[in-house]
């Protein structure tokens, strides 16, 4: 890391307009193409602030700045048009969580990272809506929080109620949300609401560690803990009526459901176990990177195809693992309200992941590119009309789903064209931590956040204290500002915001 | 069986050659010989009139006078290679005529001129008669659709409405089979890119919903395609004992 | 619960040989995936011991209680499970998997698939001497219970957990602890990790120190006892072994009030003299010092309790070392139909590098349940058996040690890793935490976290993926170093 003072560093900061900032070359070695991030003042203010923090002579710690991630990000090999930060990014391995990269195919140095997909490969939220109201569930708020809880295998240690033998695992990291169809356990529909369809073809379960699977198999199924959650939410405002409309949300009040969850210990693995090979290939062929965090191969490398193959496998895992938890979902809805998941209309209205790196057709500088694009803690949001986005929103933009935290509002937002040119159609994933894990604890009472929660009449149903402060509200950045920063930047439309009224978590 | 063959030796009733039933067989063989093949003098064919096991024997042998290379195989079979020699002996009548008759000629004639005789009436209608014009029209005012320049058309929408939406399936259930669209903003619609003339975009953003529309039909029928599946393969399982649930 | 019975013969597809952790999580697990077909275990003692109040800490971490219960209770959970109180002398295996059991009551028990879950017994010091008692299970310790009052010093052998928490709850008698190790708690914890503790093995416990009282006045009992059922059989060496926190079921204080420890490091028993006028027994340790005491206890380490299994079955395998049965990674013995887990089995297959065997209780509970999927799976027609569970890629145990939460994670003392190719990493709070790490190559092998550190999850991950910390040097162990968030 360049070592220089703050003033120093912010020659090398410039802001392009009132929600974005570039980040020029030379701000750290390398750098093949700028850095941009995106924030409104209040963002600006923590992203400035934490440089200025790591400026500090004597910081320890374990994560160089958002900035300074970004930067270097910009300096790996094969890297194309930006290295972009999204209102949400904040330190994490390697990657900062919120930064997406993209990289040339056909340049044959550059690389593919698992940093830049981060350890819960596919993790992502789902959507279904209900036909119920507010009205409706008010009432039995409380019986259907534990009745999903009940359903929902939920917590560290927790295992899968699915019953799954090693042949089904196989087949199921294979053909993704295909073998939950296949099993029965999902609607048809559902598939055509989801990313990729539910399914990563290029898959290959045998390019995955037999300590990979049996880490997933009993977790598959389950919601795991972290910041992953089940809640049910009703809609708040709509932004966006026609486009809420084609995507079954009629009116303030309706009821959704919202499951956040990924690969669980089986994406984890598959991370652990392409760091290794990584770093063998980075040293054989001769790959430099700034951050040793960065640990990446080159994409056409053995090392580079096995991980693309295995975490094709992983967010399969995933798929499966959130098909899984829509099916407990919609049992635990039935048996509250005596009437079939069909009868209350719960269909998916959509699935994203945002941790996942995926081979996209975009437009370079004029020219088509075949890319390798990262987004970790980042959204794919397609705009109208692009061919990869299910058929009912052909004409509204893909939507995108913006989990909040425990307690805050969800958004659903829409891709747009302009998001397509600046970000290659990327757009921010969540809140966004603030503060570390560690420090929440020290700095917060679980007391406190419940009874704040409970003031807000929302029911939760936490398996483990800890989490209450470690996810409070206040460990994390302003959803809000998240997502307006991301309309007012023009990268993704706002459409419908959803409120909480129960929670359940890991 | 063997219609299209029959049918181009101007067989009768092309479509109802029951081939299990012996006498409808003789009567075939009898025809072929009489009308086409006549293999034998006319005084001769009698033995393919013969009753019972007799006339077994005597198809066999006709067979094999014809040098048939069936010899062993199913009647069917014997039946196949018959009618098709016929066929044969009938082109080399008048190589000359059937000459002409390519794939591109075929296609034209039979259009015009369908040589089997229909009881259905529309068959014997004039399709450009101003009588029949005036029909459609009126059919599409009371339907109320908008009227194509080309009658024909139009007559393609009236059937496409009276088969979705007035099936006894729709008239009985009509919330379930009537899809409720919703208005679409369309002026407001963001084509996607732009072609420098306003009619030419209204012209595009219209065939983007049309493509649309199709594309829904086909994920509609992928959807029912897997729904098919499901009801063989589905067997959805849980069990709470295999892990720890709730607190 | 049956006992008596000449010459009866049972039957029963599952047979499930010992009433200790392994075998009761066995069938238990057996109840639920077969929950067609009849369990029959048989039972040296009266009571059989459960995990109760189990607690996941992490996704692979966890803590539980071992309770003693009666066989009747385990019926009660597991309706389709039979318990016997008998004890095996011999086995015969028979063709196709199928074989046979015959007990000390003369009983012949033909099973389709056996697990045997017939524990250890202690490897006793000088077992033969009348002032000598062997801790083991829940039998003897009631035996030193008795023993106890009127005592004045009583000499505690061995390092290993049972020792550790006598050691910890002997009050009102002077104790004098010899310790093969130059530290103490060996097996588990390293000689930091002791040190830490020492404050509280020396002196009176942190409650005590408090002014209030550590022990309940009155002698907790347990529901049911072993004298109770008694005279229904259970001889010397059989029982089932203590599970942790044994010890506070048991009220242990000698004659005399207050507590005094001496700690004799680095020696062993070499000899028991005669008793002289002070003392009525007298040892002669290696390091040449005689030390007299009302009472020798000892407790130190087990050997597998399965020679009425090997005896004329030629056929099974059993390590050569420890002497268990060795076992393939799905709990398999040699001989075919015939699984084991427990203390009783060894480990056979190549273990996971941050794995290894203890003759523990988490290990026996993970067993018995593993084994039970494993003999379910080869019971279905085209069963498929199970992959390995995870909790054998990494050695977990929690426990408590003078009242501290102790967890141990991988390679937490260097087993296994070749001598000066570790580091170690340290942090302690006297008397509220202490931290250690194994590292090798900048990457965490294993950990010991000593009080409520909140840290089991980020080591249990860093183990795991084996993540390379070597950037954050010393600041690994920084609170304010935030390395849970790694994972995100």
């Amino acid at each position: 890391m360049v070592v220089r003072d703050y003033n120093d560093e912010l020659k090398y900061l410039e802001r392009i307009d009132a929600n974005s900032w570039r980040i020029k070359k030379g701000f750290q070695p390398n750098m093949n193409v700028e850095g941009v991030f995106y924030v409104n003042s209040a963002l600006e203010k923590l992203m400035f602030d934490e440089l200025r923090n790591a400026c500090r002579p004597g910081m320890v710690g374990g994560f160089l700045p958002g900035m300074k991630q970004i930067a270097n990000v910009a300096a790996l090999p094969g890297i194309v048009h930006r290295s972009i930060g999204l209102p949400d990014v904040h330190s994490g391995y390697g990657f900062a969580i919120g930064n997406m990269a993209a990289f040339d195919m056909n340049d044959p140095l550059s690389i593919v990272s698992p940093g830049g997909v981060g350890f819960d490969i596919n993790c992502g939220v789902r959507l279904l809506r209900t036909n119920l109201f507010e009205k409706d569930v008010q009432p039995v708020k409380e019986q259907l929080a534990q009745s999903m809880f009940d359903h929902i295998p939920v917590g560290v240690g927790s295992k899968g109620i699915i019953p799954m033998t090693a042949t089904n695992l196989e087949e199921a990291l294979e053909m993704g949300m295909d073998w939950s169809l296949r099993e029965g356990y999902i609607w048809a529909e559902d598939k055509e609401h989801c990313e990729e369809y539910g399914r990563m073809l290029n898959a290959d379960p045998s390019k995955v560690s037999m300590r990979a699977k049996k880490r997933g198999l009993p977790q598959l199924g389950t919601l795991g803990a972290g910041n992953h959650y089940a809640e049910i939410q009703v809609v708040d405002e709509i932004y966006d009526k026609w486009a809420a409309s084609k995507m079954g949300i009629e009116d303030k009040g309706q009821v959704c459901v919202m499951i956040h969850s990924g690969s669980r210990g089986f994406g984890h693995q598959v991370a652990t176990d392409a760091l290794v090979q990584m770093e063998k290939a980075m040293k054989r062929d001769n790959i430099e990177t700034n951050d040793r965090q960065l640990a990446c191969a080159r994409i056409n490398s053995q090392e580079g195809q096995d991980y693309l193959k295995a975490m094709a496998a992983a967010a399969n895992f995933a798929w499966v693992n959130r098909s899984s938890m829509t099916f407990l979902s919609r049992q635990a809805f039935a048996k509250q309200f005596h009437m079939t998941p069909d009868d209350l209309d719960m269909h998916v209205i959509y699935d994203v992941s945002h941790n996942i790196a995926k081979v996209e057709e975009h437009v370079v500088d004029g020219k088509q590119k075949t890319l390798l694009v990262h987004r970790k803690g980042s959204t794919r949001a397609f705009p109208p009309h692009h061919p990869l986005i299910p058929v009912d929103y052909q004409l509204t933009g893909q939507p995108v789903l913006i989990g909040g935290t425990m307690g805050t509002c969800s958004y659903v937002l829409t891709g747009t064209e302009q998001g397509m040119q600046q970000t290659f159609g990327s757009t921010c994933h969540g809140a966004g931590r603030a503060l570390s894990r560690a420090k929440s604890r020290r700095n917060l009472e679980y007391t406190d956040v419940l009874n704040k929660l409970q003031q807000q009449g929302i029911a939760i149903r936490v398996a483990s204290l800890k989490l209450v402060m470690e996810e409070a509200p206040e460990s994390y950045k302003n959803v809000t500002d998240v997502v307006d920063t991301c309309h007012a930047a023009g990268i993704s439309k706002k459409c419908i915001k959803l409120r909480p009224i129960a929670v359940i978590k890991g | 069986m063997f219609k299209r063959k029959l049918l181009a030796l101007d067989h009768h009733a092309p479509d109802s050659v029951n081939i299990n039933d012996e006498r409808e067989i003789k009567n075939l063989v009898l025809w072929l010989e009489n009308q086409k093949i006549r293999r034998y003098k006319i005084e001769n064919r009698g033995v393919l009139e013969a009753d019972g096991p007799q006339w077994r024997a005597n198809f066999e042998k006709y067979c094999k006078d014809l040098a048939s290379p069936i010899v062993d195989g199913s009647m069917e079979e014997k039946l196949e290679w018959l009618i098709g020699y016929a066929v044969s002996l009938e082109y080399a009548d008048d190589v000359g005529k059937y000459k002409a008759q390519t794939a591109e000629n075929i296609s034209k004639t039979v259009l015009t001129a369908p040589k089997v005789e229909s009881s259905n009436p529309l068959d014997n209608m004039d399709f450009e008669s101003a009588d029949f014009k005036k029909g459609v029209l009126t059919l599409a005012q009371i339907l109320n659709i908008t009227p194509h320049p080309d009658h024909l058309i139009t007559l393609q929408a009236v059937s496409k409405v009276v088969r979705e939406r007035l099936s006894q399936e729709a008239l009985d259930n009509p919330n379930n089979i009537i899809v409720k669209g919703k208005p679409f903003p369309f002026q407001e619609a963001d084509l996607g890119f732009d072609m420098g003339d306003y009619v030419l975009n209204q012209a595009a953003k219209i065939l983007r919903l049309l493509y649309i529309h199709d594309l829904r039909d086909l994920q509609t029928n992928i959807n029912e395609t897997i729904v098919a599946v499901q009801s063989i393969t589905a067997d959805p399982k849980t069990d709470t004992k295999l892990g720890q649930v709730g607190r | 619960m049956t006992s008596a019975g000449d010459g009866e013969a049972l039957t029963a597809p599952f047979v499930v040989v010992g009433g200790g952790i392994a075998g009761v999580s066995c069938s238990e697990a057996l109840a639920v995936l077969r929950p067609q077909d009849d369990v029959l275990l048989l039972s040296a003692s009266a009571l059989i011991k459960a995990a109760t109040n189990v607690q996941p800490l992490t996704k692979y971490l966890v803590k539980f209680e071992v309770e003693e219960q009666a066989a009747a209770a385990l019926t009660q959970r597991c309706p389709t499970v039979r318990v016997v109180q008998d004890a095996v002398v011999a086995l015969q295996p028979g063709a196709g998997g199928q074989g046979v059991l015959v007990t000390e009551q003369g009983r012949r028990v033909a099973y389709g698939r056996l697990c045997v879950c017939s524990g250890a017994r202690p490897k006793p010091v000088h077992a033969d001497h009348p002032l000598v008692l062997t801790v083991r299970d829940t039998e003897s310790v009631r035996a030193l219970q008795t023993r106890l009052a009127g005592a004045r010093r009583v000499l505690v052998v061995g390092n290993g957990g049972i020792a550790t928490e006598l050691v910890h709850e002997l009050r009102g008698v002077e104790v004098v602890w010899v310790v093969r190790h130059d530290h103490i708690s060996a097996a588990f914890v390293d000689a930091g990790a002791a040190e830490f503790l020492m404050p509280a093995a020396t002196q009176e416990g942190a409650a005590e120190k408090a002014g209030q009282a550590a022990v309940e006045p009155v002698v907790k009992r347990m529901r049911f006892t072993e004298a109770r059922a008694a005279e229904a059989g259970g001889g010397a060496g059989r029982g089932a072994a203590l599970g942790p926190d044994w010890h506070e079921r048991w009220e242990l204080r000698g004659g005399q009030g207050g507590r005094q420890l001496t700690i004799e490091y680095g020696c062993e028993v070499q000899q028991l003299l005669v008793g002289d006028d002070l003392w009525p027994a007298r040892a002669q340790l290696t390091n040449g010092k005689v030390i007299g005491a009302d009472l020798v206890v000892s407790a130190t380490g087990v050997t597998p309790n399965v020679e009425v299994f090997a005896r004329g079955n030629p056929g099974l395998r059993l390590d050569a070392e420890d002497g268990g049965i060795l076992v393939d990674e799905h709990m398999r013995s040699s001989v075919p139909g015939v699984f084991a887990a427990g203390d009783a089995c060894t480990a056979g297959w190549a273990h996971a590098k941050h794995w290894f065997q203890m003759r523990l209780w988490t290990q026996a509970r993970q067993m018995g349940a593993y084994a039970a999927r494993c003999m379910a799976a080869d019971a279905e027609a085209e069963g498929e058996l199970p992959l390995q569970d995870f909790c054998f890629e990494m050695f977990t145990h929690v426990t408590r040690f003078f009242g501290h939460k102790v967890v141990l994670l991988g390679l937490h003392n260097g087993q296994k890793l070749p001598d000066g190719d570790w580091e170690m990493m340290l942090r302690a709070v006297k008397g509220k935490e202490y931290v250690k790490l194994v590292l090798q190559g900048g990457r965490v092998q294993g950990a010991v976290l000593i009080g409520d550190t909140d840290l089991e999850e980020t080591f249990e991950n860093l183990i795991l993926d084996q993540v390379d910390v070597s950037h954050l040097g010393e600041d690994l162990l920084n609170p304010h170093v935030d390395v849970e968030d790694y994972f995100d």
